[in-house]
């Protein structure tokens, strides 16, 4: 052993160190040889200044004088004595007058050279009179050095030497040899045996020789001591993790980093299926599923760069191929240079599975939580809200942060705090407590809440577990059926009482009507107690109206004119003290209501508006617009937007109570003195607006004001059509017998006077059955059958049924004091033609019985209430049929360029033209595209239909720029808002027609149907058609006299006149002629109308037409009426026609004016 | 008549104003014009020269200068040194000196008077023999003063020759007889053995050598250089020459038994 240790040294200390000795020594010897040459040199040198300094100080003066009084000798002499001083080469002197003396000669390489200047002081001034210059030889000096470096250097090379072979023996005798010792005692060491310790040759007992190497070999001892102890601890340290590695019940797993499995224990085997020794020659990716392999790539690089990556999830493949949840953790381990993944792997199947199941618990319950209807939260036994639901959220209008941050206190209303604190204490009392509170929104607003409270204790710890419901609605809702059932009640107790009182109403004035005819009309007492009836006819019916139970007949109207109309009226009856500021927007919404009703209402607000300002005015403000309100399907409970048209009534009155506020719909509710309101006002309005499927708010402030807002929805002409009406065709006999049916005697008795006071044949019965029967035996002996409709045995209805299922075509009057069943609305589906409300003046019968016995076969409509539906649907089904004869024409189809930006709707017109067989559609959805289509081939069209409002260029521009290339081409400009200005606008451009656009399919087909009609026209020749007939003048009929209107208008079909329009109405007559001004050949109108009278009635059609004949009636020609203007040729006044004969008299003289 | 009398002194006062004027500038301008004191160095020892200024050639150069309006200082120098000095122009000149002296140095006139003749004669104790010529003096030891040219150049041949730094160290020599014959300028020899106490010496004659000896100024001084020699001209005709030998020089002959030669007046060399 000692050999081969021997053997393994390369170099031995001793060695190095006479090495580095030697090399030592040598630099020290030539460096201290160096210093020793050097000095020599410098104390040469220094010599060599010393004779300098010794020839100035001592030799210079006497030379000087000596030059002074040029002794030739004397210099030479002084010259030789100093060339005598060491190294001393050459003296000269030079004199001022160039006289030298010299001694010695230059002959060295290495020379001083030193010069003194020779000054005499001669009359008190230095005189140079020569200089002196020396030069010292170096070169013997150099030679010196020489001869003395061989010597030094020598010298000491053989010291350094001696004492280096000195140091070397030393070392080994005192350090190497114990290294050596030492050296072979370590190699020798086998930690697995007791080591023995290591001594010294050297040393024995004596401690007074105690060295380091002692120190150094006690220590070693002592380490040796040590690492005995240290193996047997680590030994039973060892055996102690085996025991933790095997035992362990979580899988230890150590694995290369190519994924080898090196060293697992039995719980990591048992995971995978396998034993220790079978998971060991696995690698990682054998038990791990492809479809982590990504995975686990990116968390290998995560472990390289982090050295620790865990604990993640994930699933190895057991033995048996299922896969198996784990939980892994990895680190990095080193061992020998090698990286080591090092897991702890723990099977989480089964605690996956429970927390699966957990998580599915708490998902389900908070799936209930947040999907119950009602609020939820959890709080702590102070109040304080720890959990909350979303429902709860919404109905607070808090946040979920916010509420988490908040009480329960400081959601309570103020009132119910009281009781609150009842409530927790019977919570805590009970465990659970159920109770009604109200808590404040978010913007203040209450919300009454019933809520269901349970105490809950888990852990130490009291939960109150709230549900919440937000009763608000229900509440409101409780409140309005407590008011709708007190509505039903009053209305219940008036139509009760107004059918028996009706009936009484009807058998008086009747038998005053039948007395009349027998003493004349003249007799003042019958003409008050008549008055007396029709006011309490009128008193019943705003009762029945109030209960919605009245009859009134519903249209579809634009409520602007109507709006400007009343207000025109109010004008004049408010006093003047009150401000009237209106904002009327000109929407094109239609409502479906009643005129009368919608004045009536608007009548009603405005003069409580009034009477609430006083003598001391105010400001009545009235707005009309059209709105879009989102609102509720109750059904699906989606939210859809609606259009309605908004009126608000808004007044600076003294304003209601909350009181009032809440009785205000009451019947005789008031605050007026007894002289001044009836107290149905309200009431009516009320009624009348839920008539109209309307709605009305109020909002007011004591000493501020009061705001009524109202809302009508829009009915489209596509709803309106789907209010169909049937077309009956019946005919007719001309016998004039009428069957009467009611089952009050005194009615069916003056009934048969009244209707035999007209002329007719009547048959009355009070029993329906024998009425029935009767029928039954002779169905064709009756022309017209009047019925009641509460009958005992058979309902008027049902009576109806029954006779017509013999004569579908006989005319049923139904004539009713009230009921439910049959309503105006409703009659025409009852097979009744026409409704009477009892009672039934004696000219309502004359004028429905005088058109019926006329002997001819009849278009009738059924439903007449509708009146302004029919004359439309007449006039389209006019239009149609000229149309039907242009299309026909298949082998010329008519071809059309649609353009419109909306995209949508140029689908849907598409879709409409598309019904016709020979239209051909094109479309453009800008100008530009639009323009290029038409250049390209300018005769293709026969029709443009342009939308006014295109984008970049507008419909106006495209048409001008189409006219420039083709004037004659046909071109319909259409725009949401077509009024005077624009028509104005297209027509001096030269566009044949500007339309409303269409809003709906229906719509569509019906302007398109108009279009077509006039397509075929020659441009600009869209003027009255040359009517040879008087049956082809198409009339525009007005008269507010609803009776007269519509006997004209059945007369008028009756008699197979076309495209006329009657109307009550002057504003549906001005716009049904702004729609197509030259749809009409002549306008007659009544004189005397409300709102809005027949001279300025004709002088806004003659704006729209100049050149149409207008026929103004007046009932009072004799009493000097004239006209304010006649500038208009065609505006004649005539006495106003008392029949039918009268107006085609005036259609003839049209006629013959024309012709 | 008073008028006339006022206007008299008026001019009495304007002349007397006028001349008190002048008399201003006159002192004013008698201070600027300061007689410049020249350096005539000489190497000439007593009798011609002495610390004094009492020597033949002090008195000579003193009044020459004088009688040109001119002061002078004679500093004493060793021969050469004067020479050197006045070339230089550190002294503005120097005598007594031979004839031709200008050729070697160049910043020298020599002024073309000579201001005395020099005889070089033999001094001797105990020898008495004639002088015939330079090489009469061959058999004898001879002492001489370094640095005298025309000693050096002529006395070679001798027994001995004994070259010393100045007279009294020549006259020593021959005080203790160490050399037979001392050869030296006459009046400076006589001087010096006077000074010596030497009363046993006498001069062998004939002189072995007479020089005509001249003043020489530097160059800057060139406008005097005639100036002098005119002025020693009429120093030499109006007797004040033979004054001022009377005074210095002729003393020494009474204690001699050769009677030394008179002055001659010579003329200025051209």
């Amino acid at each position: 052993m000692n050999k081969e240790i021997q053997k393994n040294i390369k170099k031995s200390i001793a060695r190095r160190l006479v090495i580095a000795v030697v090399l030592m020594s040598s630099f020290i010897t030539l460096t201290s040889t160096s210093w020793q040459l050097y000095n020599d040199y410098k104390h040469d040198l220094t010599k060599i200044e010393g004779n300098f300094s010794l020839i100035k100080n001592s030799h210079l003066k006497s030379l000087i004088n000596s030059v002074w009084v040029h002794d030739t000798a004397q210099i030479s002499t002084q010259l030789e004595g100093l060339l005598s001083l060491p190294d001393m080469e050459k003296l000269e002197i030079v004199t001022d007058d160039n006289k030298p003396w010299s001694v010695g000669k230059s002959s060295s390489e290495h020379i001083i050279k030193q010069s003194f200047v020779l000054t005499y002081l001669y009359r008190g001034k230095h005189i140079e009179i020569g200089q002196l210059h020396a030069t010292v030889s170096l070169d013997r000096l150099y030679s010196r050095l020489k001869d003395k470096i061989f010597t030094i250097l020598i010298s000491n090379g053989v010291k350094t030497f001696l004492v280096s072979g000195f140091v070397l023996f030393l070392f080994n005798m005192l350090v190497t040899r114990h290294l050596q010792k030492l050296a072979l005692h370590v190699s020798n060491i086998n930690i697995q045996k007791k080591m023995q310790p290591l001594k010294w040759d050297h040393s024995g007992n004596n401690k007074d020789n105690y060295d380091e190497l002692d120190q150094v070999a006690a220590a070693i001892n002592m380490m040796q001591e040590n690492i005995n102890k240290s193996v047997v601890k680590l030994q039973e340290s060892e055996k102690y993790n085996r025991t933790l590695f095997e035992q362990s019940p979580i899988g230890l797993v150590l694995c290369k980093m190519n994924g080898e499995l090196i060293l697992s224990n039995k719980a990591y085997a048992k995971i995978i299926g396998c034993t220790v020794e079978e998971t060991n020659k696995l690698t990682y990716w054998d038990i791990t599923p492809k479809k982590y392999f990504k995975e686990e790539e990116k968390q290998l690089q995560n472990l390289i760069s982090t050295h620790f990556y865990g604990p993640y999830e994930k699933e190895y493949i057991h033995k048996k191929g299922h896969l198996v949840s784990v939980r892994q953790s990895d680190t990095i381990l080193q061992q020998n240079g090698e990286d080591f993944i090092w897991s702890s792997v723990e099977d989480v199947t089964q605690s996956k599975q429970a927390d699966e199941q957990l998580q599915m618990l708490v998902n389900r319950h908070q799936a209930i939580i947040s999907t119950t209807q009602d609020g939820f939260w959890v709080t702590d036994i102070t109040g304080k809200i720890l959990e909350v639901n979303d429902t709860y959220c919404f109905m607070s209008g808090y946040s979920r942060d916010e509420l988490l941050t908040m009480n329960v206190s400081d959601l309570e209303a103020m009132e119910f705090r009281d009781d609150i604190k009842k409530n927790i204490k019977r919570i805590f009392s009970h465990g659970s407590n159920q109770f009604e509170t109200s808590h404040i929104r978010k913007n203040g607003e209450l919300i009454i809440l019933e809520v269901s409270v349970s105490l809950s204790k888990t852990n130490n710890e009291s939960l109150l577990c709230a549900f919440l419901r937000d009763i608000s609605e229900r509440r409101n809702l409780e409140k309005q059926l407590r008011q709708s059932q007190k509505m039903e009640a009053i209305g219940t107790l008036t139509g009760g009482i107004a059918h028996d009182f009706n009936n009484i109403l009807a058998i008086i004035l009747g038998n005053i009507e039948v007395a009349k005819i027998g003493v004349g009309n003249s007799n003042e007492r019958l003409e008050n107690i008549q008055n007396a009836t029709v006011r309490a006819k009128n008193l019943v019916n705003q009762l029945l109206a109030f209960s919605r139970q009245a009859i009134f007949k519903k249209t579809l109207i634009h409520p602007t004119p109507i709006i400007n109309d009343v207000l025109k009226f109010l004008r004049s009856t408010i006093p003047s003290s009150i401000e009237i500021k209106t904002k009327i927007d000109h929407g094109k919404g239609r409502i479906l209501a009643d005129t009368t009703q919608l004045r009536h209402i608007v009548v009603n607000l405005c003069t409580n508006a009034a009477q609430a300002m006083g003598e001391n005015g105010g400001l009545l403000e009235v707005k009309l617009r059209n709105i879009s309100k989102e609102i509720q399907d109750d059904e699906q409970g989606n939210i859809e937007t609606k259009d309605y048209v908004e009126i608000i009534i808004k007044d600076s009155g003294r304003g209601m109570t909350d009181e009032v506020k809440e009785r205000i719909f009451e019947p005789f509710f008031t605050t007026q003195s007894k002289d001044k309101g009836t107290g149905l006002g309200m009431s009516v309005v009320h009624g009348a607006v839920e008539e109209c499927n309307g709605s009305i708010h109020i909002d007011s402030k004591l000493g501020v004001g009061t705001t009524i807002t109202l809302y009508f929805p829009i009915i489209d002409f596509d709803e309106e059509n789907k209010r169909d009406i049937k077309v009956v065709e019946k005919t007719k006999n001309s016998e004039g017998s009428i069957l009467f049916v009611d089952d009050e005697a005194d009615l069916v008795d003056v009934g048969q006077q009244m209707l035999e006071a007209l002329g007719y044949k009547v048959e009355t019965y009070t029993d329906s059955r024998k009425a029935l029967e009767v029928f039954r035996s002779n169905p064709d002996k009756y022309n017209v059958v009047i019925t009641d409709q509460v009958m005992p045995y058979i309902t008027g209805s049902a009576l109806t049924k029954e006779i017509q299922k013999l004569r579908p075509e006989i005319p049923v009057f139904i004539c009713t004091g009230y009921s439910e069943i049959v309503t105006e609305n409703n009659a025409a589906k009852s097979g009744f033609l026409k409704f009477f409300q009892k009672p039934v003046s004696l000219n309502e019968y004359a004028t429905a019985l005088k058109e019926l016995m006329i002997p001819q076969t009849l278009n009738l409509e059924k439903n007449i209430t509708r009146i302004e539906a029919t004359k439309k649907i007449t006039k389209n089904k006019v239009q149609e049929n000229s149309f039907v004869k242009k299309i026909q024409d298949k082998e010329n189809p008519i071809r059309i360029l649609l353009v419109d930006d909306d995209k949508l709707l140029l689908i849907i017109y598409q879709k409409v033209l598309k019904n016709f067989d020979n239209i051909e559609v094109d479309i453009a959805y800008d100008s530009q595209n639009a323009l290029n289509k038409f250049t390209n081939n300018p005769d293709k069209f026969d029709l443009l239909i342009i939308d006014y409002m295109l984008p970049n260029i507008t419909g106006i521009e495209l048409a001008k720029s189409i006219i420039k290339i083709n004037a004659d081409q046909n071109i319909i400009l259409w725009s949401g808002n077509c009024d005077n200005e624009l028509k104005i606008k297209t027509q001096q451009i030269g566009i044949n027609q500007c339309l409303e656009k269409p809003f709906g399919y229906e719509d569509g087909v019906k302007i398109v149907k108009k279009i077509l009609d006039n397509i075929k026209q020659p441009k600009h020749k869209l003027d009255a058609k040359k009517a040879t007939d008087k049956k082809d003048l198409r009339l525009l009929y007005i008269d507010d006299e609803e009776a007269l209107t519509q006997t004209v208008e059945l007369r008028l079909r009756i008699k197979g006149y076309k495209g006329y329009v009657c109307t009550t109405d002057p504003q549906t007559a001005i716009e049904s002629f702004r729609e197509d001004p030259y749809s009409f050949d002549i306008v007659i109108t009544d004189m005397n109308m409300p709102f809005m009278n027949g001279q300025e009635l004709a002088q806004q059609i003659l704006k729209i037409r100049p050149d149409i004949p207008i026929f103004l009636c007046s009932a009072s020609l004799d009493d000097g009426e004239t006209l304010e203007s006649t500038d208009a040729n065609l505006l004649e006044i005539i006495s106003k026609p008392t029949s039918f004969e009268e107006i085609e008299s005036i259609l003839e003289e049209v006629i013959l004016s024309k012709s | 008549m008073c008028n006339s009398y006022l206007s008299s002194l008026n001019t009495l006062l304007q002349c007397l104003r006028n001349s008190l004027a002048i008399l201003s500038l006159l002192i004013i301008f008698g201070a600027n014009v300061q007689a410049e004191t020249l350096a005539i160095n000489t190497f000439g020892a007593p009798p011609l020269s002495n610390e004094q200024r009492t020597g033949f050639h002090d008195q000579l150069s003193i009044t020459a200068f004088k009688r040109l309006g001119l002061d002078i200082i004679i500093p004493r120098l060793p021969a050469e040194r004067a020479l050197i000095n006045a070339n230089k122009g550190i002294d503005d000149g120097d005598l007594p000196r031979i004839s031709g002296l200008e050729s070697i140095y160049n910043n020298l006139i020599m002024v073309p008077q000579s201001i005395m003749d020099y005889s070089f004669v033999a001094f001797t104790r105990h020898k008495n023999f004639k002088i015939t010529g330079w090489d009469s003096l061959k058999p004898y030891n001879v002492g001489i003063i370094t640095g005298w040219k025309i000693l050096e150049k002529n006395v070679v041949g001798v027994r001995s020759l004994t070259k010393v730094k100045n007279q009294t160290q020549l006259f020593t020599l021959l005080q203790m007889d160490r050399t037979d014959v001392v050869i030296y300028e006459k009046w400076q020899g006589l001087q010096t053995a006077r000074d010596m106490g030497i009363k046993d010496i006498k001069i062998l004659q004939p002189p072995l050598s007479k020089r005509k000896m001249f003043m020489y100024l530097n160059k800057k001084h060139e406008h005097l250089v005639a100036k002098i020699a005119k002025t020693l001209t009429e120093m030499k005709e109006d007797g004040t020459y033979q004054k001022i030998f009377d005074k210095t020089l002729k003393p020494l002959n009474n204690n001699m038994w050769l009677q030394p030669e008179a002055p001659q007046i010579g003329k200025p060399v051209k």
